[in-house]
C-alpha cells in the first residue's frame, strides 16, 4: 500500500509538468498584451515608451521558451513566484483566500451529499413510484438551474424579504448558509443520480435477497446494500469535491465570497502570469490529492481491492 | 452568608465587564473587485484609489465646481513659468506621528518620477524634471518645459504623499495624512479603515468605514436595500428607478468625467474619405441611444470632453444631427456602396449594448459593421494594429484639465496608444503644445476651443454621449461628498443618524 502511495504521489511531477506547459502556453496564445492587461483600461493616457518601460520592468519581453524555463527552474525550488499586481508570493495569495475555498466547498459537499444519497437511495428503494419520479426531477433542478440564479434567488427571499440572514460577505456562520445550499443543491443532482443507480443495481443482487430471506429487517438490509452500492458514489463525491476546492466561481461572484476562483478569474483578465500559473498548479494537486484518497478508500469499502 | 457573597460578587464582576456599547458610527460601501494594492504610486485601478483618497492626500484637489484648492498645499505660486513654489500646510502629520515636511513630500514624488518604481502612473507627472526642497515648509515643482495643467495633475490620486520609509509595507498597510487610518484588509473581502483623530481638519463624525468587495451589481443592490451596505456607486440605468422608488434610500446623479466615443482609424482607406465619417456621424441617433439603452442617465455628446472640464467647448452644437437621408447622401457623394467596416471594442455592458444599437443605425443607411467585442488588453493590442477601422471606448478626464483628453486623442506623438484615430494634423499639434505650455488661460481656452471646433469638422471621432455618474445610499447617510467620481467620497463632515 505505502509503495501504491509513493508512486502515485510521484506521478505528480509530470502531470504538474504538463499543467504548467499547458497553461503557459494558453496564456502566451491568448490575445491581449499582458502589459495592458496589468494596467487596465488606464492605460489610457500611457504614451508607448511607459508601456515599454514597464515591459521591461515585469520580464515580459522575453520569449516563451526563456519565460518557461525560468518559470520551471523556479518551481523545482519551490518558488512559485510573486503576483506580477500585487507583488506579493502567489503562494501566499493562495494561501489567503483557500480557507474560505475549503469552507464553501466542505459545506456544500456536506449539503451536496446529504441531500444527494437521501434523494438517491429513496429513489432507488421506492423504484418507480412517485418517490422516485419526485427525486428524479428534484436532481434535475439541481443540475439545470444555474447556481447565479438559485444564488440570487435565496438572496432577494432570505436576505431582502425575510431578513433571516446576510446577502452576502464572509463572516459566521450565517454568511455561509446561502451560498453552501445554493451550491450544495447543484452538486446534489449529479451525487442523486449515480446514487439511485448504483443503489438499484446492488439490490437486484443475490445476497441482497438472501437478506430478505432470512427475514432481516429491511432497513437493515438497505444499508448492508448502501454499504456496498458507495463506490461509484464515492467516485463522484471525490470528483465533485475536487472541482469545488477549485473554487466557485459564480457563486463566490453572487455572493461575495473571497475565494480562490474569483482570484483566479481576476488574475486571468489581468495576463497575471504567476498568480494564474501557480493556482491552476495548487488546484491541480489538489485535484490529484483528493483523487488519490478517493481510490484509497475504495480497498477501505471492498476488501478485494487491493493495491500493492 | 458566604454563597451569597460569593454570588453578589459574580454578578458585580459580570456587571462591571460588560463592554459598554458606545454607538461607533460605521459606514459600510461596496468595491466591484478587489484592490491590487494600496500604494498608489504601483497602481493605476479605480479600486485601489477608492481606499487610498481616503488614507492619503495629495498636494492639490478639484473642486465640484471644477477649480483647483490646496489640500496639502497652502500656498502656491510660480516664481518662474517653469518652477512652482508651494508652501506646504502645517500642522499635518502621517498616521504614525512622523510630520509632513517638504522632505517627505519631494522623497514622495521623487519615488513616483523613478522609473525603477514602476509606477503604472508615472505619465501623471512625467513633465515634472525635478523635486526640491527650500526649507522645511516649502518645496519646489520643476518642469522642463511650462506645464499649464500642473496643478490639476497634481490633485491626482498617484500623487498622494507616502511616507517612503515604508517601502514595499505600504502595499498592504497605507500611511497617510488623510482623514482615515488603515486598520485591516482581508484579501477578497473587505478593507477597513478607521477615524482619524488627529486628522488637520478635524476627526470626522463616522468612525469607521468598511469597504466590502461585491463583484456582482445585484448583490451590491440587494445589499444596500436589506442595509448591509449604506452607499453605491455606478448603478445601472436599468435599477435605478427601483432605488429612486425605494423610500429609504436617496439617490443622485450628476455628470462626471465620463464620455463614450465612436472612432475612426483615418489612415485606414475605407475611413480616409471624411464625407464616410460624417455620413456615419448622420446616421447616429444619440438621444435615442440615451433615451432607450441608458434610461436618460446620460447627455448627449458634442465636445470630446464633458462640461464638468475646464475648457470643454460645451456651447458648440452638433454639426451632425441624426438624418439618415444626409448620412446616404453623403455616402453617394463619397462613392461609396455595400460598405463593410468593423468595430472594435472592449468587455463593458455598455459599450456592448451601444455596438449593438449602432450596428443596426449603420445597417439603416447601407452600411454593415461587424462587431469585435474583447478584453481590454486584447482591445488596445488590436487598436495598435493599423487595420483597425471603428473603435468604442469610454473615457474619464480624470484631471478634469481639456488637456489630458484632447493631447492623447488628437496629438500625433499619441500615436497608435491614445490616438488610435491617427489624427496628424500640424496646426492641432501645434496649438495642443503652446495650450499646454501657457499658463494663460485665455489662451488656452482659445487654443482649446479651435481644436475642438477643427475636431468636429474632420471627425477623427464622434462623442455619442457623457454619461452620468450614480450614487444610491440609505437616508440616514447625510454632508457626504462625491466629487465626479466614486474614487472622490469625501466623509470629513459626513454623518450617520441612526
Amino acid at each position: 500500500m505505502a509503495r501504491y502511495i509513493v508512486r502515485r504521489l510521484l506521478g505528480l511531477v509530470p502531470v504538474l509538468l504538463g499543467v504548467a506547459l499547458l497553461v503557459f502556453a494558453m496564456l502566451w496564445i491568448a490575445p491581449g498584451d499582458p502589459v495592458l492587461a496589468l494596467v487596465g483600461e488606464s492605460a489610457q493616457g500611457m504614451s508607448r515608451e511607459a508601456l515599454e518601460e514597464l515591459r521591461r520592468a515585469y520580464g515580459l519581453d522575453r520569449g516563451f521558451v526563456a519565460q518557461f524555463v525560468d518559470y520551471v527552474t523556479r518551481l523545482a525550488r519551490g518558488d512559485l513566484g510573486d503576483s506580477i499586481r500585487t507583488g506579493r508570493p502567489v503562494l501566499e495569495e493562495v494561501w489567503l483566500r483557500f480557507p474560505a475555498t475549503l469552507l464553501l466547498a466542505g459545506s456544500a459537499m456536506a449539503v451536496a451529499i446529504a441531500l444527494g444519497m437521501a434523494l438517491g437511495v429513496l429513489a432507488a428503494i421506492y423504484r418507480r413510484t412517485w418517490v422516485d419520479h419526485a427525486a428524479v426531477v428534484v436532481a434535475l433542478l439541481g443540475v439545470s438551474v444555474p447556481v447565479f440564479w438559485s444564488g440570487l434567488v435565496l438572496m432577494l427571499v432570505f436576505a431582502l424579504r425575510l431578513g433571516w440572514l446576510p446577502a452576502s460577505g464572509y463572516g459566521d456562520w450565517r454568511h455561509l448558509v446561502m451560498p453552501a445550499a445554493a451550491v450544495g443543491f447543484s452538486s446534489s443532482a449529479f451525487i442523486a443520480r449515480i446514487t439511485r443507480a448504483s443503489m438499484i443495481e446492488t439490490l437486484r443482487q443475490d445476497y441482497v435477497r438472501t437478506d430478505h430471506a432470512k427475514g432481516l429487517a429491511p432497513g437493515v438490509v438497505h444499508r448492508h446494500a448502501l454499504r456496498n452500492a458507495l463506490l461509484p458514489v464515492v467516485t463522484v463525491v471525490g470528483l465533485q469535491f475536487g472541482g469545488l476546492l477549485g473554487g466557485a466561481v459564480l457563486t463566490e461572484t453572487v455572493f461575495a465570497w473571497p475565494g480562490v476562483g474569483r482570484m483566479l478569474v481576476d488574475a486571468i483578465r489581468a495576463r497575471d502570469l504567476p498568480l494564474v500559473q501557480g493556482t491552476v498548479l495548487f488546484i491541480a494537486t489538489l485535484f490529484i490529492l483528493v483523487n488519490l484518497v478517493v481510490d484509497l478508500s475504495y480497498a477501505a469499502l471492498n476488501p478485494k481491492v487491493r493495491y500493492d | 452568608m458566604k454563597r451569597f457573597a460569593l454570588f453578589a460578587t459574580l454578578i458585580a464582576v459580570v456587571l462591571a465587564s460588560a463592554p459598554l456599547a458606545a454607538a461607533q458610527p460605521r459606514l459600510t460601501t461596496a468595491l466591484g473587485a478587489n484592490p491590487p494594492t494600496l500604494d498608489p504610486q504601483k497602481t493605476f485601478n479605480g479600486f485601489s484609489f477608492a481606499i487610498t483618497n481616503q488614507v492619503y492626500e495629495t498636494l492639490f484637489r478639484v473642486t465640484t465646481d471644477g477649480e483647483i484648492e490646496g489640500l496639502l498645499a497652502a500656498e502656491w505660486d510660480f516664481v518662474e513659468p517653469t518652477r512652482l513654489r508651494v508652501t506646504l500646510r502645517e500642522g499635518v502629520a502621517f498616521h504614525d506621528g512622523l510630520p509632513l515636511d517638504a522632505e517627505a513630500v519631494r522623497a514622495s514624488l521623487t519615488r513616483l518620477l523613478d522609473p525603477d518604481t514602476g509606477a503604472p502612473g508615472r505619465f501623471v507627472v512625467s513633465a515634472i524634471t525635478a523635486v526640491e526642497a527650500v526649507d522645511a515648509r516649502t518645496l519646489d515643482i520643476v518642469t522642463d518645459q511650462p506645464f499649464a495643467p500642473l496643478l490639476a495633475h497634481l490633485a491626482h490620486p498617484v500623487t498622494a504623499v507616502v511616507p517612503v520609509s515604508y517601502g514595499d509595507d505600504l502595499a498592504r498597510a497605507p500611511v497617510g495624512t488623510g482623514p482615515y487610518r488603515f486598520v485591516s484588509w482581508e484579501q477578497g473581502n473587505e478593507v477597513q479603515l478607521r477615524a482619524n483623530a488627529e486628522y488637520w481638519g478635524g476627526e470626522p463624525a463616522i468612525t469607521e468605514v468598511v469597504y466590502r468587495i461585491i463583484p456582482e451589481v445585484a448583490t451590491q443592490l440587494v445589499e444596500l436595500r436589506s442595509g448591509g451596505i449604506d452607499i453605491l456607486f455606478n448603478v445601472p440605468p436599468d435599477n435605478f428607478a427601483a432605488l429612486e422608488a425605494d423610500e429609504n434610500i436617496v439617490t443622485d446623479s450628476f455628470l462626471g468625467w465620463g464620455s463614450v466615443h465612436l472612432g475612426f482609424n483615418i489612415a485606414n482607406p475605407k475611413l480616409h474619405d471624411p464625407k464616410v465619417r460624417q455620413a456615419i456621424a448622420h446616421a447616429i441617433d444619440k438621444q435615442l441611444i440615451i433615451d432607450e439603452f441608458l434610461r436618460g442617465m446620460a447627455v448627449a455628446g458634442v465636445a470630446p470632453v464633458p462640461p464638468t472640464v475646464r475648457f470643454a467647448a460645451s456651447d458648440l452644437a452638433d454639426p451632425y444631427p441624426y438624418d439618415p437621408d444626409a448620412a446616404r447622401a453623403l455616402l453617394a457623394e463619397a462613392g461609396v456602396q455595400d460598405l463593410t467596416l468593423r468595430l472594435d471594442t472592449f468587455q463593458n455592458p455598455d459599450l456592448e449594448a451601444v455596438a449593438q444599437v449602432l450596428q443596426a443605425m449603420l445597417a439603416d443607411v447601407g452600411i454593415d459593421l461587424d462587431i469585435r467585442v474583447q478584453e481590454y488588453a486584447a482591445y488596445a493590442e488590436q487598436t495598435a494594429r493599423d487595420d483597425t477601422e471603428l473603435y468604442a471606448t469610454s473615457w474619464g478626464t480624470v484631471t478634469l484639465d481639456a488637456d489630458y483628453s484632447l493631447f492623447a486623442f488628437f496629438h500625433s506623438s499619441e500615436i497608435p496608444t491614445n490616438n488610435v484615430s491617427r489624427y496628424q494634423v500640424a496646426e492641432i499639434d501645434a496649438l495642443l503644445e503652446q495650450a499646454r505650455a501657457t499658463p494663460d488661460d485665455a489662451v488656452r481656452a482659445a487654443a482649446y476651443l479651435d481644436v475642438q471646433q477643427a475636431v468636429l469638422v474632420d471627425v477623427p471621432m464622434l462623442t455619442l454621449y457623457y454619461p452620468l455618474s450614480t450614487v444610491a445610499k440609505r437616508s440616514v447617510l447625510q454632508g457626504e461628498v462625491v466629487r465626479f467620481s466614486f474614487i472622490n467620497l469625501d466623509l470629513r463632515d459626513a454623518t450617520l443618524t441612526e
